[in-house]
């Protein structure tokens, strides 16, 4: 072990870049489409993600690194890395990360696609006859009419391509003694350009008549493609291909960047009409003279070119119809079961009133927490439902349900965070229903998300006003709540609903109050206090008293945070971390952070929730919440974390981290080159933490395991012969 | 189960309170919201209440009216304090909020807001204890800063030092061009103080200081952390205070670096030196707010709970350090305290008053020739005066001048209504005849000073209040004496009283 006296633990060799990082979970989810062991279909769907997940990168973090170099900010990051620099290495890493996309898909899924008799063509060409024939009344039909081709002269300039869409660049050359657009004047049959968008409001994939056992699907480019000639009717087309930019098309800085940039980054922004293009993905089969036209016009460099080897733009995969009967390539269905605590079609008030319930999504439903917001609603006794709503799903009971209560004149105040990325849209509609059926709405907080999932229902009772409250670490999103692995808790105990009344009210623009009795509240308390309780445990590990930390969170990046950590590594403290996402700590550092381990869960479910556990010298305390451990969550956003006090559910808790830390099967451990490997199942019994979930969900829900309440675990993670403890 | 809502509009910030409400226990907080509004800074800056500001006072009294609807509230109190009172045009606020929300507020004076803001602090737990000695309550208010001194578990004098943070704000901005001035700020407070410390303390320094104040210093407020009283060793607190600089660069830093009028500065050197000059042991900063008061004083008076303190006992106490400031003769006095409360008891039927008004009867037994200390030519109009300007905490400032008008009145002729109206409501004056009434006529059987009178006692029979009486000596002057005084009292009462001698 080092001196912990000279250590540097914010010495930027002990941190990895967090774009790095992301990439290497991006690559995580990669490797779930590589694996054989997974159904066909769910491979393709991981390969899908990995697409969005990458184009989603592109705009927010490469497009603000971009703004950074723009504006000639050279401020290294934690890792010590430039904003130039970064793009760099990001490029090299997308563009081999790219290669391997489509490696995958054409060398794997494809050729097992065509064996499973699935066949998904982009090339018109390969269709026979009676395929052909529909999807030519398909394209007359459906897809003509939507098309608006645009061509490029001296009288035209380029047009305006949309952020994210499928285009299709083509070389024309009017054809001999045709008549040209009206308006152009005749001139040497030089090949001029064009370009026409896919429509986006099309499906991508279409299925095509075949035999029974067959199923033949194709891409709606391919289609267009093979229809040029008629959308361009007097021209001859020379070549065509496809194409998608990428725009920094998000006019605001990403707000896990640093602040002082703001100023010169806007006065950047003002300059530019729309939006730099910051990737071009072409076909690698592109006309030398389509691409440079593109890359003159839209202003690109050679190195912003992704050269793709395939179909542009991989979210189709998601989007291919479900194929009937044929079960066996998809995972298992799964349906959320119930929580043995909650009575069926009972009274949820008086479930939570015998005492705090847990719930693990999607493992158990999430019905409880919708029929919590819709009893309330109804119920003559209840006065008031007040509610954070970040991301809810479009046709939400959530939001009928708070209407409805609005209309039955309870007081109903809902704030809507409509910096939710990329779904401002949409929801500024429900807003306005909500506003409209008499809710208070409040539209966020000036200057902070408001990412803290809270629900707090009053109800005047005979013995006097009690108040019921929802606490969550994921979104109130009853749709995503099926694929997203979350935790929240009912409670009645008087000392979280008093916070949750003042957390609305400090949300409602009133002052803060002057103590919280159990939450703990981003920006202001939160950092503080995680401080307070990580030093808590290098002071125990220092005087020899049992020191341990387990965390489980979606990222992790916050500089201060992974300094404490390490210090307290140091000091002999036992960090287990469990990371989905981006991790900037590195393990495995001599005298700095050899006690850690971080491990990441990739599974059917996408990980979310975020748990916190601290040994606190044998008085465990565990906490849940809504924030990560990265300077956003902690400065900029309104969080919440609540600790667990009931002592069936910290049980609960420590087992469902037990559990997590066990599985060898969707984990990954980073070693001490900071990479994700696979642990060593030899000799050891396969443990994937989802799959158990799964099935004590259903145990549960049979009732086979007797009364989960009484069930006590015993605390194996605070053992020194853990597995993990190496 | 009841429940109780209080919108108060201080100085600094509105905030609502909710409680609910049960028979036998304490007021239960269920919901608090504060939104700062410190309309103090407008008001001493332009004497008025901008409309922007009351715009936004409607806007927030209307939030909060809704929260009490979502509640269900049953009971509704709007206070504000008397900063509003500075406010050339606090009678249009009013109208306008009153537009807005259909909520009326009532203005608070500053004896009512003291003394509400005291009822919060004498529920603490653990106030008896630290009255139990010696102990100064310091109130720092907008206007000025009230001193109480308790001795032995009663109120024994309260006065006021014009050390408002009003003021000092005012003076601050003033002296800020001057390279000295925080020297002469602190001078300028430790005169104050000084004058305090000789006149009451005596170098006796009380074992607990308690300070009440409407902006927390945030240091203080770090200090509290999530307890809701602050009790500390009051040389921490000192240390803490004096260690906080203009070059702190933390929140604390920057408050001080805010326009004069904004400044916490002022504010911390007048908490340094009332650490100094008012030495105790122990600190105590409660954490309870006029919300609280206001609540529990419903509760008081309406038999929800019984009270934590005795309030009347505190009045009474302060009511005779007045009396013995001012060398008034006590065995006068106690004689006709015991006279005039029998009258008072036994004629309720016929005056129709309640306790209050009985307190107020003995306040003014107590009070009503203290005048003659500086004049006894005078001693009307001095009574008069003196207790106009004696804080008496617990006595509303209408009360006092109630008091005030029966010590005047007790020697002067008392006016008829119609020159009185602008002053007292008939309901009032009929409150100061009432009192006068029975004053005059126990004064008239102690006219000797001499308590010669004993066994009094007292029966109506015949429209005649009959007050037998022993006497050692001859009670000629007092039958004299007797005859005016009972002529008011009839036309007061149609009651005639009349005195009967026993044979001793």
């Amino acid at each position: 072990m080092g001196n912990i006296a000279e250590a540097d633990f914010y010495n930027p060799k002990y941190y990895d870049n967090r774009e790095l990082s992301w990439l290497k979970f991006n690559q995580r989810i990669l490797n779930e489409a590589r694996d054989t062991k997974l159904p066909l279909m769910e491979r393709l769907s991981f390969l899908s993600i990995t697409s969005s997940n990458l184009d989603e990168f592109f705009m927010v973090r490469v497009a603000s690194l971009k703004d950074m170099v723009h504006a000639g900010y050279k401020k290294p990051d934690l890792a010590g890395m430039t904003p130039e620099v970064q793009l760099l290495k990001i490029n090299e890493v997308t563009k081999k990360f790219v290669t391997d996309q489509y490696i995958c898909l054409n060398r794997s899924l494809l050729p097992l696609l065509e064996k499973e008799n699935i066949r998904i063509y982009d090339d018109y060409s390969k269709l026979n006859d009676e395929q052909k024939k529909f999807a030519d009344r398909y394209f007359e039909k459906n897809i003509f009419p939507t098309l608006t081709p645009m061509a490029v002269d001296a009288s035209r300039p380029f047009p305006l391509i949309r952020n994210k869409t499928l285009n299709i660049a083509l070389l024309i050359k009017p054809k001999k003694g045709a008549d040209i657009l009206p308006g152009q004047k005749k001139k040497k049959s030089e090949p001029e350009f064009a370009t026409v968008q896919v429509p986006s409001v099309l499906d991508r994939v279409i299925q095509l008549p075949s035999d029974d056992d067959e199923h033949i699907f194709i891409l709606l480019e391919a289609l267009i493609s093979a229809h040029l000639s008629e959308i361009f009717m007097n021209y001859d087309v020379i070549t065509s291909s496809s194409y998608r930019i990428m725009r920094n098309a998000d006019f605001s800085i990403d707000e896990d960047d640093a602040i002082d940039l703001l100023e010169e980054i806007q006065k950047q922004l003002k300059k530019r009409q729309w939006g730099e293009c910051i990737r071009l993905e072409v076909s690698s089969d592109i006309d030398a003279r389509l691409l440079s036209f593109l890359k003159e016009n839209l202003c690109i460099r050679d190195y912003d070119i992704f050269s793709i080897n395939g179909p542009v733009d991989l979210t189709f995969l998601s989007k291919i119809p479900h194929i009937e009967n044929r079960d066996d390539l998809y995972d298992k269905p799964f349906s959320p079961r119930k929580n043995q605590r909650i009575t069926p079609g009972g009274d949820i008030f008086s479930d939570i009133r015998k005492g705090d319930i847990l719930l693990k999504h999607p493992y158990e439903s999430f019905d409880p927490v919708v029929d919590f917001i819709r009893q309330g609603a109804q119920d003559p006794n209840v006065l008031a439902i007040k509610m954070t709503l970040y991301r809810v799903s479009g046709n939400s009971p959530i939001i009928a349900n708070l209407a409805r209560a609005a209309e039955n004149r309870k007081q109903v105040t809902v704030l809507v965070e409509l910096k939710a990325r990329f779904d401002e849209e949409h929801n500024i509609v429900w807003a306005k229903k909500l506003e409209k059926a008499g809710c208070h709405v409040i539209y966020g907080v000036v200057g902070l998300k408001t990412h803290c999932k809270t629900a707090l229902i009053v109800r005047r009772e005979e013995d006097g006003i009690r108040r019921y409250v929802h606490l969550g670490t994921g979104n109130y999103n009853d749709s995503t709540a099926k694929h997203y692995t979350d935790c929240g808790m009912f409670t009645c105990k008087e000392t979280y609903g008093e916070d949750a009344s003042s957390l609305f009210n400090m949300l409602s623009g009133y002052s803060e109050p002057r103590h919280w009795n159990k939450l703990i509240v981003a920006p202001i308390w939160m950092r503080k206090r995680f401080l307070y309780l990580i030093q808590r445990e290098t002071e125990n590990a220092r005087e020899g008293r049992p020191a341990m930390i387990v965390a489980k969170m979606n990222s992790l990046c916050d500089r201060e945070i992974i300094a404490n950590l390490y210090e307290a590594s140091a000091a002999g403290v036992v960090i287990h971390l469990i990371v989905r996402g981006i991790c900037c700590l590195r393990t495995g550092i001599p005298g700095i952070s050899d006690n850690i381990t971080v491990t990441s869960i990739v599974g059917r479910f996408l990980e979310h929730g975020r748990i916190f556990y601290f040994k606190n010298a044998g008085a465990e305390e565990f906490y849940m919440g809504s924030a990560d451990w990265m300077p956003r969550n902690l400065d900029k956003r309104v969080e919440v974390v609540f600790p667990v006090e009931d002592q069936i559910l910290k049980e609960k808790l420590r087992h469902y981290l037990l559990v997590e830390l066990s599985d060898n099967l969707k984990s990954y451990y980073m070693d001490d080159e900071g990479e994700y490997v696979r642990p060593d199942r030899r000799g050891k019994k396969t443990v994937g933490s989802q799959a158990v979930f799964m099935e004590e969900a259903e145990e549960d829900e049979l009732g086979e395991t007797g009364s989960k309440d009484t069930r006590i675990f015993v605390p194996v993670f605070a053992d020194d012969n853990n597995e993990y403890d190496e | 189960m009841k429940l109780f809502s209080s919108v108060y509009i201080g100085s600094y910030e509105v905030t609502m309170k909710l409680y609910e409400l049960r028979q036998g226990r304490m007021p239960q907080n269920i919901d608090t919201m504060r939104m700062p509004m410190p309309i103090v800074y407008e008001i001493s800056k332009t004497k008025s209440v901008s409309i922007e500001t009351t715009e936004k006072l409607v806007s927030v009294i209307s939030d909060m009216k809704k929260v009490m609807d979502s509640y269900s509230a049953d009971i509704r109190s709007v206070y504000a304090g008397a900063t509003l009172h500075r406010a050339e045009n606090e009678l249009f606020v009013l109208e306008q909020i009153r537009l807005g929300t259909g909520i009326s507020v009532h203005v608070l004076r500053n004896s009512e807001q003291r003394f509400l803001e005291y009822i919060s602090v004498a529920a603490m737990s653990s106030f008896e204890d630290y009255i139990k000695n010696r102990c100064v309550m310091a109130d720092v208010g907008g206007s000025s800063l009230q001193l109480t001194l308790f001795s032995e578990g009663k109120v024994s004098v309260t006065q006021h030092l014009p050390l408002g943070t009003f003021q000092l704000r005012d003076t601050y901005a003033r002296l800020s061009e001057m390279p000295d001035h925080r020297e002469q700020m602190s001078d300028m407070i430790d005169k104050e103080f000084d004058v305090f410390q000789k006149m009451y303390l005596h170098e006796n320094n009380p074992d607990t200081l308690i300070i009440l104040e409407d902006q927390l210093l945030p240091p203080i407020d770090e200090m509290r952390g999530s307890k809701n009283d602050l009790v500390v060793e009051t040389d921490r607190l000192k240390k803490k205070l004096k260690n906080i600089s203009i070059n702190d660069d933390s929140s604390i830093g920057e408050m001080f670096h805010s326009s004069p009028e904004l400044s916490v500065e002022p504010v911390l050197l007048l908490h340094r030196e009332l650490l100094k000059l008012i030495p105790s042991d122990t600190t105590v900063i409660p954490g309870a707010i006029i919300n609280d008061g206001i609540c529990l004083n419903y509760c008081y008076e309406n038999g929800i709970i019984k009270k934590h303190h005795d309030f009347h006992e505190d009045i009474i106490n302060a009511s005779w350090a007045i009396a013995d400031r001012y060398d008034s003769y006590r065995p006068h006095l106690r004689t006709l305290r015991i006279i005039s409360l029998k009258i008072f008891d036994i004629m309720k039927k016929y005056h129709g008053m309640g306790k209050r008004q009985r307190l107020l009867m003995e306040v003014a037994t107590i009070l009503h020739d203290c005048g003659k200390y500086i004049s006894i030519y005078e001693s009307a109009e001095c009574s008069h005066r003196i207790i106009l300007s004696s804080e008496i905490l617990g006595l509303t400032h209408k009360e006092r001048e109630i008091v005030a008008a029966v010590a005047k009145y007790n020697r002067t002729e008392m006016p008829m209504f119609r020159d009185l109206r602008d002053q007292f409501s008939e309901e009032e004056y009929f409150v100061i005849v009432k009192l006068l009434a029975i004053l005059k006529v126990s004064n008239a059987l102690d006219r000797s000073h001499k308590q010669k009178l004993k066994n009094i006692s007292m029966r109506i029979r015949n429209n005649e209040l009959i007050i037998g009486v022993e006497a050692n000596d001859s009670i000629t002057l007092e039958k004299g004496m007797f005859e005016k005084q009972a002529d008011f009292f009839y036309r007061t009462f149609a009651i005639r009283p009349v005195i009967r001698e026993k044979n001793v």
